[in-house]
C-alpha cells in the first residue's frame, strides 16, 4: 500500500483549473519530486495534500484513510508537515522556541498545565526540549538557540524550517522548494540533509527548480504542466523524455 | 524564571505589600484599584498581546463577574464568597458563546465586532434586563465578602485581597508563558497557517485565550464590586475597553511588566496630576502618540526566548 | 403609512450623514487600512468650528451667504485639522506595527475630544435658530424640514462629486491603486504621499459637512458627540464593506433607516443596541460587508 495517495484531484480557483484530476502515489520511504514550469500547480498540490486548500473533486488517502477535506491540524498531526516556498517562522521567536513548535501535539500537556504546573509538565516539558536540542544538534543550529529567528540568514531560515517540521516526528515530509535562494555550499548541505532525513524512515516529496538537486535525490518524479501530469518515471527516464524537454526543460535553457 | 527576574517580582511584589503603610486610606484605594485594573489588563494581554486578537470588548467579562456578584448578592441574597465561582464560569461561558462565531474573522473586524458586543452589554444592564441589573444607576450596597468570620470591609483588607488575587494572576500567566498553550498562542499570532500546518489547532487555542482571560478578567469584577460595593453600567462600556486595550500597547503586549506599567502609565499617573482636571487626559493622548511613535512596542517590549538553561549548556 | 414614510424621510436625513462621515472612514481605511479613531472626533470639531463661524458672521451676512461663507470656513479648517492629524499622529507610523497605529490614531481622538471641551466647556452648545433655515412642508402628512432637504440634496451633489473624482480623475485612479496595492503603485510613479494627504482633506472635508449638518439638524452640540457619530459612521462603513466608497454610501443610509424605523416601531432605548446586534450579524454572515471583496490568502 502506499503512504500517500491523490486519486484524480482537482482544484480550481475561479474558473482556473489549478490542478486537473493529478493522481499520484507515493511509497514509504522514498523521496518523490514533483516538477514543472512556474504556475504549473506544484505549491497548490501541496496546498491540497496539507489541508491548506480544499479540492473540489478527488481524494486524497494516507495510510489507506481519506484525509480530503481534514483541517491543516489534524492532517499535520497524522504524520504530514511541510516548509513553504516564502519560509514561515515565528520571525520574532528564538530559534529553539521555533523548533519547540514542531512538539506541539508530541507534547502531552493538557489545557490545564497553562494554568497549573503539575509534576507531570515538568516531566514532559523537559523532555520535550531534550528533543528540540537533538534537532537543533542535528541541523547544527544548537549555539543559535537563543537568537531571534527572523535575524538568521536565508540558509539557516530555511534548516530551522525544516528542524521544526522534522520535530513534528511527521511520516511524511513536503519541501517546497528547498533549495530556493541557497548558494552551492548550502545546497550540497541539503542534499546530505534530505538523505539523513530519509535515512530516518521519513519520506519526502518535493518541489524544486534546480534540476541538479532533483535529479541527484529523487527516486520518482511527476511532471506538471498547466496543473496536468505530463509525464511520470525515474530521474533518468524523465531526463530524456521529450515531452518534458519540451515543455519544461528546453523551456528553462532558453530562460538562463 | 532567572535570578534578575525574581529579583525583579520580588521587589515589586514586596514594594505592593508595604505601600499601604505609607499612603492615606484615599491612596490605598487608588492603589486597590490600580490592581483590579492590572489584573484586568494582564488578561486582556492574553488575547491581545499573546493570542494577537484585537479584542476591544474585554470590559464586558470584567463586567460580567463585577454584575454576577452583584446582582446573585443583592436579588438572590447570595453570600459573596458563593458569588465567586459563578463569577468566573459566566464570562468564560460568554466569552466562548460570543468568540466562537466570529473568532475567524481578521483583525480589524474581529475588533469592529467586539466593540458591538460591548456597546450591546452596556445597553442591555442600562436597559435592566430581566429587572436584576438595575437600569442606568446599577447596583449598590453589596454586602463584604466574608470568610470564616473575617469580614472584608475595612479598605486595607479589600487592597490586599486585591493582591492576593493579583499574585494569583501572575503566577497563572507565568505558567502559562512557560507552558504549551501558552506558546501556542504566540505561534498562532506570529503565523497562523504556519502553526496549523505542524500541527496546532488554532480555533481551540483562541477559544482557550478567550475563555482564561475571561475567567480572570471576572475574577478582577469580584473584587471591584467588593471595592466599591456597587456596580454601574458605565464602569464596564466600551470606552473601557479601550483603555484596556490601550494599556497593553502602551505598556508592551505579551510583556508583564510593560503591562503592569501601562496600567501605572494610564491609570495612576492620571490620579496623581488630578488637580490638573482636563487638561491632564490632552496631555495623555500626545504622550500615547509620542510612546507609538518612539517605542512602537511598548514602554517595555517583550523578550522572546523564554528557554531552559540546559539547551544551551553543554 | 404615514409613519412609515416619515421615519423613512428621517431615516435618510440621518442616514445622510452617516454616509457622509463614514466616507472619512472608509476613505483612510482604504489607502492606509487605518481605523481612524480621531475622525469622529473631527467631525465633532467641525462643528464646534461651524458654530463659531456662524456666530461671528451673524448679522455680517444674508441667511444664505451666511450658511455658504460657514460652509466653506469649517471645510477648510477641518481639512487642516485632518492634514495636521495625518501628519502628526499617523505619518510617523506608518512603518509601524498596526496596532500602534491604532493607539496613536485614540491618543488622537483624546486630545480632540479634550482639547474641544477645554475651549468650549463641558456643557452642550446650541446652533442659533435664526442661522438655520427652518422652513417645514407638509406633503400628504409627511412633514419635512427645509433642512432636511439641504443636507439630502447636498450630501447627493458631494457623494455624486466624489464618485466622479474617484473614478474620472488621476487623482482619484491613483487613490483606488494605493487602496489596492500601495507598494506597487508606488513603484508606477504614483506619490503616495500625496494621495494620503489628499484623502484626508477629502476626508474631513466630508467629514466637516456631516458636522454641520449634525449640528443645524440636531442644533445642541457636545463636546464628546465624536464618539457615538463616529461610531455609528464607523459601522456604516464597515456594513457597507470598508475600504469601498459605494458602501459607505449605501451603509450610511441602511444605517439611518434602520435606526428610524427602530425608533419609531421598537423604542428608542434599544435603538443603538440593536444597531449593533444589526453590525455582529453582518459581521458573522459577511465579514467583508456588503459590497466588500472576499480576498483569499496567498500561501
Amino acid at each position: 500500500m502506499a503512504l500517500l495517495e491523490l486519486n484524480n484531484v482537482t482544484k480550481i480557483f475561479g474558473g482556473l483549473v489549478a490542478v486537473d484530476s493529478l493522481s499520484i502515489s507515493i511509497e514509504k520511504g522514498m523521496i518523490y519530486g514533483i516538477i514543472g514550469p512556474n504556475g504549473a500547480g506544484k505549491t497548490t498540490v501541496f496546498n491540497c495534500i496539507t489541508g491548506v486548500y480544499k479540492p473540489e473533486k478527488g481524494k486524497i488517502i494516507f495510510k489507506g484513510k481519506d484525509i480530503t477535506g481534514f483541517s491543516s491540524h489534524k492532517i499535520a498531526n497524522m504524520g504530514i508537515t511541510r516548509t513553504f516556498q516564502t519560509i514561515r517562522l515565528f520571525n520574532e521567536m528564538s530559534v529553539a522556541e521555533n523548533i519547540m513548535s514542531g512538539r506541539h501535539f508530541k507534547s502531552r500537556q493538557k489545557w490545564w498545565h497553562g494554568i497549573i504546573h503539575t509534576p507531570f509538565y515538568y516531566k514532559d516539558e523537559r523532555a520535550n526540549w531534550l528533543k528540540v536540542k537533538e534537532y537543533m544538534e542535528l541541523f547544527g543550529l544548537a549555539r543559535l538557540a537563543k537568537m531571534t529567528a527572523g535575524s538568521q540568514p536565508y540558509g539557516v531560515q530555511r534548516k530551522i524550517e525544516m528542524a521544526r517540521a522534522l520535530a513534528t516526528e511527521p511520516e511524511l515530509l513536503i519541501l517546497d522548494e528547498p533549495a530556493a535562494g541557497l548558494n552551492d555550499k548550502e545546497r550540497l548541505e541539503l542534499v546530505d540533509t534530505i538523505r539523513k532525513i530519509r535515512d530516518m524512515g521519513v519520506t519526502i516529496l518535493l518541489i524544486e527548480h534546480n534540476m541538479d538537486l532533483v535529479m541527484n535525490i529523487t527516486e520518482y518524479i511527476s511532471v506538471l504542466n498547466f496543473g496536468k501530469k505530463i509525464a511520470e518515471g525515474k530521474p533518468e527516464d524523465i531526463q530524456n523524455n521529450p515531452v518534458v524537454i519540451e515543455a519544461y526543460l528546453g523551456k528553462e535553457e532558453e530562460d538562463e | 524564571m532567572n535570578t534578575k527576574n525574581i529579583v525583579y517580582y520580588g521587589i515589586f511584589l514586596f514594594s505592593l505589600i508595604i505601600l499601604p503603610f505609607f499612603l492615606n486610606s484615599d491612596w490605598v484605594s487608588v492603589m486597590t484599584t490600580f490592581i483590579i485594573y492590572s489584573i484586568v489588563s494582564l488578561s486582556q494581554d492574553i488575547v491581545l498581546g499573546r493570542a494577537g486578537m484585537f479584542d476591544m470588548g474585554h470590559a464586558i467579562f470584567f463586567g460580567l463577574g463585577a454584575y454576577s456578584t452583584a446582582i446573585l448578592n443583592m436579588v438572590y441574597g447570595w453570600p459573596i464568597l458563593a458569588t465567586i465561582p459563578i463569577a468566573i464560569i459566566l464570562p468564560i461561558v460568554a466569552s466562548i458563546i460570543l468568540a466562537a462565531p466570529i473568532i475567524h474573522l481578521r483583525g480589524d473586524y474581529l475588533l469592529v465586532t467586539t466593540i458591538g458586543f460591548n456597546i450591546v452589554f452596556t445597553q442591555a444592564l442600562k436597559n435592566n434586563v430581566f429587572g436584576i441589573t438595575g437600569g442606568p444607576n446599577g447596583i449598590f450596597g453589596v454586602e463584604p465578602l466574608k470568610i470564616l468570620g473575617f469580614v472584608f470591609s475595612s479598605q486595607l483588607s479589600i487592597y490586599y485581597l486585591a493582591f492576593f488575587i493579583l499574585l494569583l494572576t501572575l503566577i497563572v500567566i507565568h505558567n502559562l508563558e512557560t507552558s504549551k498553550p501558552g506558546r501556542a498562542l504566540h505561534y498562532l499570532n506570529l503565523d497562523s497557517l504556519a502553526s496549523e500546518c505542524i500541527g496546532i489547532n488554532t480555533r481551540f487555542y483562541r477559544l482557550y485565550s478567550f475563555a482564561l482571560s475571561a475567567a480572570l478578567a471576572g475574577l478582577a469584577g469580584v473584587v471591584f464590586t467588593l471595592q466599591f460595593s456597587a456596580v454601574s453600567p458605565g464602569a464596564f462600556n466600551f470606552i473601557q475597553s479601550v483603555l484596556f486595550f490601550t494599556i497593553v500597547l502602551v505598556g508592551g503586549p505579551s510583556s508583564i511588566p510593560g503591562v503592569l506599567l501601562g496600567t501605572f502609565f494610564m491609570f495612576v499617573v492620571p490620579e496623581i496630576f488630578r488637580q490638573f482636571a482636563e487638561a491632564r487626559y490632552l496631555v495623555f493622548g500626545v504622550a500615547m502618540i509620542l510612546i507609538m511613535i518612539w517605542r512602537p512596542k511598548g514602554i517595555w517590549p517583550v523578550k522572546f526566548g523564554r528557554i531552559p538553561n540546559y539547551l544551551t549548556k553543554e | 403609512m404615514e409613519i412609515f414614510f416619515q421615519q423613512l424621510v428621517n431615516g435618510l436625513t440621518i442616514g445622510s450623514i452617516y454616509a457622509l462621515v463614514a466616507l472619512g472612514y472608509t476613505m483612510v481605511y482604504g489607502v492606509l487600512k487605518l481605523i481612524n479613531f480621531a475622525h469622529g472626533d473631527l467631525v465633532a470639531l467641525s462643528a464646534y468650528i461651524g458654530l463659531v463661524t456662524v456666530m461671528q458672521l451673524m448679522g455680517a451676512l444674508s441667511p444664505v451667504l451666511l450658511i455658504i461663507a460657514t460652509f466653506i470656513i469649517t471645510m477648510i479648517l477641518t481639512s487642516l485639522g485632518g492634514l495636521i492629524l495625518e501628519r502628526a499622529a499617523y505619518r510617523p507610523l506608518r512603518k509601524a506595527p498596526r496596532l500602534s497605529a491604532v493607539v496613536s490614531a485614540l491618543g488622537a481622538s483624546m486630545i480632540i475630544e479634550n482639547g474641544i471641551m477645554l475651549i468650549w466647556g463641558p456643557m452642550p452648545r446650541i446652533f442659533p435658530a435664526s442661522a438655520v433655515p427652518n422652513a417645514n412642508y407638509n406633503i400628504h402628512g409627511v412633514y419635512i424640514s427645509l433642512m432636511q432637504v439641504l443636507v439630502l440634496v447636498i450630501s447627493f451633489i458631494l457623494m455624486v462629486a466624489l464618485y466622479l473624482f474617484v473614478n474620472r480623475t488621476k487623482l482619484g485612479t491613483a487613490m483606488r491603486a494605493c487602496a489596492i496595492d500601495q507598494d506597487a503603485a508606488r513603484l508606477m510613479g504614483i506619490d503616495v504621499n500625496k494621495v494620503i494627504v489628499t484623502t484626508f482633506i477629502i476626508g474631513s472635508a466630508l467629514g466637516a459637512v456631516g458636522g454641520l449638518f449634525i449640528g443645524m439638524y440636531y442644533r445642541g452640540i457636545y463636546f464628546n458627540m465624536g464618539w457615538i457619530y463616529g461610531l455609528n459612521a464607523f459601522v456604516a462603513a464597515i456594513i457597507g464593506g470598508i475600504g469601498n466608497i459605494p458602501g459607505a454610501m449605501l451603509g450610511g443610509m441602511l444605517l439611518g433607516i434602520f435606526n428610524a424605523f427602530i425608533a419609531g416601531y421598537v423604542s428608542s432605548s434599544w435603538s443603538l443596541a440593536l444597531t449593533y446586534v444589526l453590525l455582529i450579524v453582518i459581521m458573522i454572515l459577511r465579514p467583508t460587508g456588503i459590497l466588500g471583496e472576499r480576498v483569499a490568502e496567498k500561501v
